[in-house]
Order: structure tokens, then sequence, then C-alpha cells
């Protein structure tokens, strides 16, 4: 039981850092993903090129994104390993620190850290039909493992994108959404809105009855399911309905953090800690937690 | 969940009146320009401080006092840290880490005190990422650890895997009657036993005196260790259902009671959740991390307001849950020593060993979860 010095598995070979200590980096350029301007995504690349070249990480892990003297935020990366480059944000404004992340323009400095959690699970998903589900800013959660599927089309089966915001100024990742991804082979993206207009000639209809109607087939498939949680209770239903068992149902959780890195004690969730074990899990092992989320 | 053994190595007998050459001999093995932690009275309130060697209690103090009322994890984790601070905070930022932290000792922490630093490694120093403040301190810090000649009213050592004389820390302090029996527990403890042999005040012991001696002391037991047993406390297998003991009817019970003040967590050794806070002036600042307490209403509130844990009922679930259930799951021992702090310290008597004692006798009554039963609770 003696204290061992130890380094700490946070770096390649390089001396313990403390990992609570972000990294100086620049935003490079900022897109309004949505077109009511509420989604904002940060292109950003951390100062010392040596560690943003080396940076590595996986669709489905977070990343601390800080403005110092506000604050700090975990958020999916949006952007995918496959296509090196700045790292990508897409961020609501919700809090204080995302508000404040909103003022921020190319040129000016914010703080990065991460890669945290365990991401998607890639070898199982691997030959798999993938149903995306996605409720509102629940898409910047799904939007790397998208393009990473794209990317290594070969990887995956059928890919389908069930995506459903309020309205259609509340879609996120337009681009992605009417151009890039109706364009990629044995790739569907279906959209919808729980409130039309004039400029909306899609369904009307929220996304759990939304996605009976799509009678996507369980057989050969996973579903990765992320939005808010009245959504997500809701399409859990349908996908039940549907015949997904829970080993199927990929679920990515969000609960409040502050350090990422498993020790501040704010997402503890029975004998698991969502920002370290998480934030992935399936159904069937979210079964096994308290209901508390 | 089983005891470590007692020291086996090297053993000295100091008269406790001498009990200054052995914080001398500490501060030479810590290194350069260690500091002393020792019990310090602040109004009415014995903590844990930074003091001159000469300022640290005498022998009898230990034999007064059966511990201090907080404890001293601020040793290893303060209560305030600066976690980094930085400059130009938009243009030229420049985030820079604090210096590292002196070497020190920690004069005569009881055993369960002790043993909460060990527990805490399991989380800050064995996971994936380490608490880099916490890894350092833990590494530069010599714990001299001082067994219990008498227990207090509220102890509950022995109710926790633990005892009097558990051993724990680098070096174990036995007391015997006016002497006091040393021994290295650690390989960072051995220096502090030479140092001490140099030192002309200590006479060597053997390692069967002073196992007589720490058996003794260990063989006490306390009140609450003679009334409760956790034994039947429903500890999870991971991955096995969800937790048996969540849908219990005793949280809507033991709730109402609760003020949600915070002050368990705050005396509590193994308590270590932390808030993180920017303080900034003008385009510099520091980002700083307090303790912080999860019986507090906004500990759990997400930006855009969702709060998973909004009603007492939630949040104190999730403390004795977390230390009774969720955390020994997880590593296999308690999330609670025993040391009775927040036994003392709660307004509204909300007892920790108490509590799991009623959860293990409401989950008695409940039987084997049922066939059909959703959640293994029988509700």
């Amino acid at each position: 039981m003696a204290v061992v010095d130890k380094q700490c598995k946070c770096g390649s070979g390089t001396p313990a850092r403390n990992p609570l200590i972000p990294y100086v980096a620049t935003i490079e350029k900022v897109v309004d993903e949505a077109e009511s301007g509420s989604v904002r995504n940060f292109f950003v690349t951390i100062d010392d090129r040596e560690v943003h070249d080396s940076f590595s990480y996986i669709p489905g892990q977070c990343g601390m994104i800080s403005v110092l003297g506000v604050g700090e935020s975990m958020i999916a990366y949006a952007s995918t390993p496959t296509r090196p480059g700045p790292l990508e944000f897409a961020v609501k404004a919700a809090g204080r620190n995302t508000n404040a992340l909103h003022e921020l323009r190319a040129g000016q400095k914010v703080g990065v850290r991460g890669a945290y959690g365990n991401g998607f699970p890639l070898e199982a998903m691997k030959g798999k039909n993938i149903i995306y589900v996605a409720g509102g800013i629940g898409m910047s959660g799904l939007r790397s493992m998208v393009n990473y599927s794209l990317d290594r089309r070969d990887d995956f089966g059928r890919i389908q994108v069930v995506y459903g915001a309020r309205t259609r100024g509340e879609l996120c990742f337009k681009e992605d959404l009417f151009e890039n991804w109706p364009k990629a082979p044995d790739t569907s993206v279906h959209l919808t809105v729980d409130v039309g207009d004039e400029t909306w000639d899609g369904p009307v209809a929220l996304i759990p009855p939304y996605l009976e109607s799509l009678d996507p087939s369980p057989e050969g498939s996973v579903v990765i399911v992320c939005g808010p949680p009245i959504m997500i209770k809701y399409t859990l239903i349908s996908l039940d309905k549907l015949g997904f068992r829970p080993e199927q149902i990929i679920l990515t959780m969000e609960l409040k953090m502050q350090c990422g890195i498993g020790i501040c004690g704010r997402c503890n969730l029975g004998s698991q800690y969502v920002c370290q074990d998480g934030p992935v899990f399936t159904l069937a092992e979210l079964e096994t937690l308290p209901d508390e989320y | 969940m089983t005891a470590t053994p007692f020291p086996t190595g090297k053993v000295l007998r100091l008269p406790g009146s001498s009990l200054d050459q052995l914080v001398q001999a500490a501060l030479r093995a810590a290194g350069d320009g260690a500091v002393l932690y020792a019990p310090v009275k602040s109004g009415e309130t014995w903590t844990w401080d930074v003091v001159a060697p000469e300022a640290a209690p005498q022998a009898e103090w230990w034999t007064r006092t059966v511990n201090t009322d907080l404890s001293p994890k601020n040793a290893m984790m303060p209560q305030t840290e600066d976690i980094a601070t930085w400059r130009n905070r938009f243009r030229d930022l420049e985030i820079i880490e604090p210096p590292p932290p002196p070497p020190a000792v920690v004069l005569g922490l009881r055993p369960c005190d002790a043993a909460s630093f060990d527990i805490l490694d399991d989380i800050l120093y064995d996971g994936e990422f380490m608490d880099e403040t916490y890894r350092t301190r833990r590494m530069r810090t010599l714990l001299l650890t001082w067994a219990c000649a008498r227990t207090g009213p509220a102890c509950g050592c022995d109710a926790f895997d633990l005892t009097p004389a558990a051993t724990a820390g680098d070096v174990m302090i036995y007391p015997d009657g006016d002497d006091l029996l040393v021994a290295a527990v650690t390989d960072r403890g051995g220096p502090v036993l030479d140092h001490l042999a140099q030192g002309g005040g200590a006479r060597d012991a053997t390692v069967d005196e002073m196992q007589q001696v720490a058996g003794a002391l260990a063989a006490q037991t306390t009140e609450i260790g003679r009334r409760v047993k956790l034994d039947d406390l429903p500890i999870d297998k991971p991955g096995e259902g969800p937790p048996q003991a969540f849908g219990s009817a005793i949280w809507d019970d033991l709730a109402p009671r609760c003020l949600s003040c915070g002050t368990c967590t705050y005396v509590c050794p193994t308590c270590y959740c932390f808030a993180v806070n920017d303080e900034p002036r003008g385009s510099d600042g520091r980002r700083v991390r307090t303790w912080d307490s999860c019986q507090y209403k906004d500990f759990f509130t997400m930006a855009g307001g969702h709060n998973p844990r909004p009603s007492k009922v939630e949040r104190v679930r999730q403390r004795f849950m977390h230390k009774l259930t969720y955390h020994p799951e997880r590593y296999n021992r308690w999330l609670c020593v025993g040391c009775g702090r927040c036994v003392v310290a709660c307004p509204v008597g909300l007892h920790i060993a108490e509590v799991g004692a009623v959860l293990a006798e409401a989950m008695r009554q409940l039987g084997p979860a049922k066939e059909g039963d959703l959640d293994g609770s029988g509700r």
C-alpha cells in the first residue's frame, strides 16, 4: 500500500502534466450552424503545434473549452479525427460560459483540454447499419460520428440520420443536412420539425412518431440517440415498439461536469462517473444504473 | 474489505516528552523546506494547519483528545487551491501553472484519517487521469499516524472495517504509557526512523512488544461498532441490475430531516467533490478549486437549468448510497472511515452508520428481488 509515484496516462511519454490546466488555443473561425444563429461552431487550434498535431480523440469523446474568467464547458467534439485540422466545438448558448463563448470571434483565445470519456464503441459498430436519432442541439453530439462513419463508409452498413428540431431555424449543421450527407452513398437524411412555417415543406412531427413512421429495421442495426431528456424518454418507447433491444441502443449522456477526469464528483451515477466511464452507454448498461439523469 | 496487518519493520521506543525529536526526524526525511501540519485550535475548533515545529501539541494532547473537529484532508487537498492563473485572456493568453507545494509532514493523524487517504487514492490517484496537485502533495507528504488510546462516543471505525490502531500512513505511533512506540509502515517511513535513531532520544524496541501494544489498542471497540453491523448492506455487483437500495422507502423518511447545510461533507475526510471557479481581475485572473458539497441544491444543476437531483430525497440518497453502496461496488471498500465527525456535526442527527443499519434492515425485510420486480426494490 506504499504510494508509488506514477506518470499520468494522459500524455504519451510526456512528464505528468496537470490535466486540469487547459492548453492555450486560438479560434480559427466561427460558423453559424443553424439558421436561427443559436448554435455556433468554434474551430479551434491548440497554439502548441506539437500538442495539436498529436491530439487524439474518437467520436463521442468530449473536450473542455474555457473562456478564461468565466468558466469551462464539457462539449462533445463536433469534428471527426478522420479529418485532421481544427477541433470543432458546436455550442448553443445555454449557460454562463456558453453565452460568453458566443461573444468570441476568430483570432481570440480560449483554453482547451481533453479528450475525455469513452467515445462510441467503434469496433462493436463495425459492419452494422447505423440509425442516428437526434433532437435539437443533440445533433452536435452525433455529428462527429456521422462524419466518421461516412469517411469510413465501407466499415458500416446503411446509414440513416433521423433529426428533429423545434423549427427549421434550429436544425443544426445545415450544410451537412441539406448538402453533404444526402449525397453520401447508401445514406438517407430524414428531417422533421415540431412547428412548420412557409419555408418548410418537410414533415411536421415529433421525433418518436416520425421515427416509428420510418419503420427502421432492428436487423443488423445499432441506433444512436442524443437529445433532450424528454425526447430520449419517448424515443426509447418507440424503439422498443420497433423491436430494438437495449443492447442495440446507444445513448450519449449528459450530467453536470466540472473536471472531466472523474474526480470532482458531479457526474457520479451509481458506481460510474459519466465523464470517464461514459458519456456513451448502451441502454442495457444504463438499465443497471440509477435512473437519475 | 480486510484490515492491513501491523508493521513488521524497525521499531523504536521514544519517551512522549521527546516527541519533538520525531518531528525533526520526519521533517528531515521529508526533505528541504518541509512544512509541518499539526492540530491547531481555531476559535473553539480543532483543525489542521501548517505550524512551526515548536507550536505543535505535546504528546499529552493525543491522550486527551479523541480527534480534531475538522479532518486533515486539507493537508492533501486544500479547501481552496489555484489550478492555474492566466494573463491577457483573449489576445496573448498565457496560462501559468502554480508552483509545486512544499514537502510536508502531518503529525499525529488518527488511523481513520490516515486510511481516508488510501481511499482517496483510489479515486484521485489510481484512475486513468490523476489529480496532479493531490498526487504531488501525496508524494511529498509523510503521514505520522497516531493510534488511539481510547475511542470517543461518535467513533465508529470498527463498523467500517478499521480499528483504533489500523495500519495506515507512513509511520505508526503507538502510545504505551508515557512512551511512544514508533514503527515504519512504508518505504518512505523508513528514513524517519533512521533519523530518529540518530537523534539519541529513542532506543530500539522489538516488533513483538510493538505488536502486543498495537494489538491491545486495535482490540478496542466502539459503541457504534458493537451495535451496527453493515454486513447485510446490499452492495451491488458491477453491471448487475439497478442499485437495489435506490428505490427504498427509507430515503423518503430520512430526507425531510436534512437541512442541506452540507456540514457532513465539509467535515468528512473522504468527501472529495470540488467546484471550479474563475476569479478574473481585468484581463488576468486565477482558476480555483474549492471543496463543494453534493448536498447543495445546485451542485448537479446543468446549464439550461435541468437538475437530476432536484430535491433532498435525491441528494440525501446520493450521499449515503455513494458512501455505502456505489463506492464499495466500484472499489470494494467503504467511502467512510467511521471517524464520526458528521455524526457530531449534523444538526438533525443523520447518522451514517445508523442509516446504513436502517438500510440493511429495510433490504432484509424486502428479501431477494422478486420475479417481475422492475428495479429489485420490491416497490
